[in-house]
C-alpha cells in the first residue's frame, strides 16, 4: 500500500477514535418510539367481544324498537350529554400495564385496600366487574353482580322496581352534605352511580329499549382498545382548566375529541380531535405540535430528560379536512418507570 | 530539522507580529488593573474578624475560596472562548504563510519531511495558545491569591484545557489551509469548527427537534465526531471553580479532542504529501 494512503487510515481510525470518546454516555439510553399499531378499528377479537355485548331490547318494554344494543354503550347514551369515557377493566387487568397499575395500587394501598372491601360485598372489581363507563350524568360499571352484597353496599337489598330488570335505590345522604346517592341495578350486570332518579329511569329505558332512542354517544363500533370515549369541546377545557378566553378558543376550535387507547403490550393512545373550523382546527394543531416541541426542548434544556423523553413518544398528525389526530406511544418500560415510586413506597411500607 | 524545530520557528515568527505582541500586553495590563483595583481585602477581613471576635459578624459570609468560585468561573470562561475567538483570528495565516511561494519551496528543500512541517506548525501553534492561556491564569491566581490568601492550581489546569479545545480548532485550519491557501478560508473553518463545537454540545437536544431525514442524519454524522466545545468549557469553568467533575467524562473529552485533531492533521498531512509545489 501506498505510505501516503496510511494517513488517511489512520485519519479514519482517529474520527472513529474521536466519535466514541466524546460520545459522553448518557445517564440512560433513551427509549425508542415504540412501533406500535394505533388503535383505529375493532381488532378481530374486540368484534368478537362487540357482537357478544349486544343485546335485543326486552320484549315487553313498550314500544321497543328492533335493533340490539350494547346495554353500557345505551347507558352512556342515555344522560344525553356530549361526554363520555369508558374503561375495559377486565381488558386492562389482564394486560401488561393493568399488572403494573395493580401492583402500584397494592404498593399504596397495602393489603387492607378498598379492592378488599368490595370483595368482602360480594364484588371483586378485578373479576367481576368489566367495564366503568363515567359521563357528567354519573358512573355506570357492568359485569357479573349475581354474588353482590346489596345490602352491604347500598344498604337495602332491593330497591323501586323500574321497568323490566331494573330496580332503583337512594342511598344514605353524602358523608360530605352533598346530595343523594342514587343507585340503579339492572339485572345482576349493570349498575349505575348517579344524582337522580330520573337519571336511573332514563338509564333502564335506555337500556330496555324503551321510549325515543337517545342519540348515541359511541356506537359498538367504535368500542375498540382498552379505554375509548368522546369528549366534547366544552368539557375537555373545563378539565384542562386554564383561562377563559383559552377555554373558549379551544371550544370553538375542537367540538369533540374521540379517544382510544391500546394497552395490550406498549400503550398506544389515538385522540382524534373534531371540529367545525377546519382553519381553527389546523392552528390548534399546530399549537399542540409547537407546544409539544417547546416543552420538549425546555425539559431538556432544563435537565429533565424523563418529561423530555416522555413528550417525545406524543405526535400530532396535521389536520385533514376538520379533523387532526394526536398520538402517543409509550413503551411499556418507560410506563413501568414511571411508576416505579409505587414501588419504592411499598418498600418502604415494608 | 525536527517539527520541535519548526514550531520553536513559528514561535520566533509569533513573537515578531504585533497581534500577539498587543495580546502580551493586553494581558499585562489586565492582571494590573486586578492587583490595584481589587478590593477583596473585604473578604479576608470578614474572616479575620470572625477569627477575632469568636463568630461570624455576618452569616452571610462565606469562605474566600467559595466567594472566589465565580470569578475563577467567569475567567476560565473568558480565557476559553475569548483564547478560541482570538486564536483563529489571529493565528488564521501562519499556516498560509508557511505555504507561501518562495518560503515553502525554501523548506522542502532542507532535510525535513513534509509531516514534520505540519506537525511542527501544529505544535508551534498549540504552544503560543498554551502560552497565553497559562500566562492569563496563572497571572490571575497570583493576584488573587496574594490579595485573599487563596492558593490554587485549578485555573491553570483549566487554561491548559482551553489550549487543547483550540489543538482540534487549528487542526481544522490547517487541514483547510493545505487544500486551499486562505487566510481567511482558514479562519472561517475555524469559526465554524466553534459553532459545530457548539451545536455539538447540544446534540441531543437539537437531534430531539429534527424530523428524520438525511439532514438530521447529517447533523448526526458531524456533531457525532466535532468535540463538544460547551462541554470542554464547561469542565475547564468547573475546574477552575474547583466544581464537581463527572468521573471519568474529561478524560474523554479530552482524548476525543485529541483524536479529533490527530485526525484532522492526518488527513491534511495526506493531502500536503500529494501536492506538487
Amino acid at each position: 500500500m501506498d505510505r501516503r494512503w496510511l494517513w488517511l487510515l489512520a485519519a479514519a481510525l482517529l474520527v472513529i477514535a474521536a466519535a466514541w470518546l466524546v460520545r459522553i454516555p448518557e445517564a440512560h439510553a433513551p427509549l425508542a418510539r415504540p412501533e406500535v399499531e394505533m388503535p383505529r378499528q375493532l381488532r378481530p377479537e374486540e368484534r368478537r367481544r362487540m357482537l357478544a355485548r349486544l343485546r335485543p331490547p326486552v320484549s315487553d318494554a313498550g314500544v321497543h324498537r328492533n335493533e340490539v344494543r350494547d346495554p353500557m354503550l345505551a347507558a352512556l347514551s342515555a344522560g344525553g350529554g356530549g361526554s363520555g369515557v369508558v374503561l375495559e377493566v377486565n381488558a386492562l387487568r389482564n394486560s401488561p400495564l393493568g399488572e403494573l397499575l395493580l401492583q402500584c395500587l397494592a404498593g399504596r394501598e397495602g393489603r387492607g385496600n378498598a379492592l378488599e372491601a368490595l370483595q368482602r360485598m360480594g364484588i371483586d372489581p378485578l373479576r367481576d366487574v368489566d367495564r366503568v363507563g363515567i359521563t357528567e350524568h354519573g358512573i355506570v360499571v357492568s359485569g357479573d353482580f349475581r354474588r353482590a352484597n346489596w345490602e352491604g353496599l347500598l344498604g337495602s337489598a332491593t330497591g323501586a322496581p323500574y321497568g323490566e330488570h331494573g330496580q332503583i335505590t337512594a342511598v344514605d345522604p353524602r358523608a360530605e352534605g352533598g346530595g343523594t346517592l342514587v343507585a340503579t341495578r339492572w339485572g345482576d350486570s349493570l349498575l349505575h352511580l348517579g344524582d337522580s332518579a330520573e337519571d336511573g329511569r332514563r338509564i333502564v329505558d335506555a337500556v330496555e329499549g324503551r321510549g325515543p332512542e337517545p342519540r348515541p354517544l359511541l356506537s359498538p363500533e367504535q368500542s375498540y382498545g382498552e379505554l375509548y370515549g368522546v369528549v366534547s369541546g366544552a368539557d375537555l377545557a373545563r378539565t384542562l382548566g386554564g383561562s377563559e378566553p383559552w377555554a373558549a378558543a379551544l371550544v370553538e376550535a375542537a367540538s369533540r375529541v374521540e379517544v382510544h387507547l391500546d394497552a395490550r403490550r406498549d400503550v398506544a393512545l389515538v385522540a382524534d380531535v373534531s371540529g367545525e373550523d377546519a382553519r381553527k382546527l389546523e392552528d390548534l394543531g399546530k399549537t399542540l405540535g409547537g407546544a409539544l416541541a417547546l416543552a420538549r426542548a425546555q425539559a431538556r434544556a432544563q435537565g429533565d430528560d424523563d418529561a423530555a423523553e416522555l413528550l417525545g413518544f406524543a405526535r400530532v398528525s396535521p389536520a385533514h379536512g376538520n379533523a387532526l389526530s394526536l398520538e402517543v406511544a409509550l413503551p411499556l418500560e418507560a410506563v413501568a418507570k414511571r411508576l416505579t415510586f409505587c414501588r419504592w413506597d411499598a418498600d418502604a411500607g415494608r | 530539522m525536527t517539527p520541535i524545530a519548526v514550531a520553536l520557528d513559528l514561535l520566533r515568527e509569533a513573537a515578531a507580529r504585533r497581534w500577539f505582541l498587543a495580546l502580551g500586553l493586553a494581558l499585562t495590563g489586565l492582571l494590573l488593573v486586578l492587583v490595584t483595583s481589587l478590593r477583596l481585602e473585604v473578604v479576608d477581613g470578614a474572616l479575620a474578624a470572625s477569627r477575632l471576635f469568636g463568630r461570624p459578624l455576618d452569616h452571610s459570609i462565606q469562605a474566600a475560596d467559595v466567594a472566589l468560585r465565580p470569578v475563577f468561573l467567569a475567567a476560565s470562561q473568558i480565557v476559553f472562548w475569548g483564547g478560541l475567538g482570538f486564536g483563529v483570528l489571529s493565528c488564521a495565516d501562519f499556516a498560509p504563510a508557511l505555504l507561501s511561494p518562495g518560503r515553502i519551496e525554501h523548506l522542502l528543500s532542507l532535510p525535513v519531511r513534509r509531516w514534520e512541517l505540519l506537525a511542527g506548525t501544529f505544535l508551534g501553534v498549540l504552544a503560543l495558545a498554551m502560552t497565553g492561556a497559562v500566562y492569563a491564569s496563572a497571572g490571575l491566581v497570583l493576584v488573587l491569591g496574594a490579595k485573599t490568601g487563596v492558593w490554587t492550581g485549578w485555573p491553570v489546569v483549566s487554561a491548559v484545557l482551553s489550549a487543547l479545545a483550540f489543538g482540534g480548532v487549528y487542526a481544522g485550519m490547517l487541514a483547510v489551509t493545505v487544500w486551499v491557501r486562505s487566510a481567511a478560508l482558514s479562519a472561517a473553518a475555524g469559526a465554524s469548527l466553534i459553532a459545530l463545537g457548539l451545536l455539538a454540545t447540544h446534540r441531543t437536544a437539537l437531534l430531539d427537534l429534527m424530523g428524520r431525514g438525511p439532514g438530521r442524519a447529517l447533523f448526526a454524522g458531524v456533531t457525532a465526531v466535532v468535540p463538544p466545545l460547551g462541554k470542554l468549557a464547561d469542565a475547564a469553568g468547573a475546574l477552575a471553580a474547583s466544581a464537581p467533575l463527572a468521573p471519568g467524562g474529561l478524560v474523554r473529552l479530552l482524548a476525543g479532542t485529541v483524536a479529533f485533531a490527530g485526525a484532522l492533521l492526518a488527513v491534511a498531512v495526506w493531502r500536503f504529501d500529494r501536492r506538487d509545489f
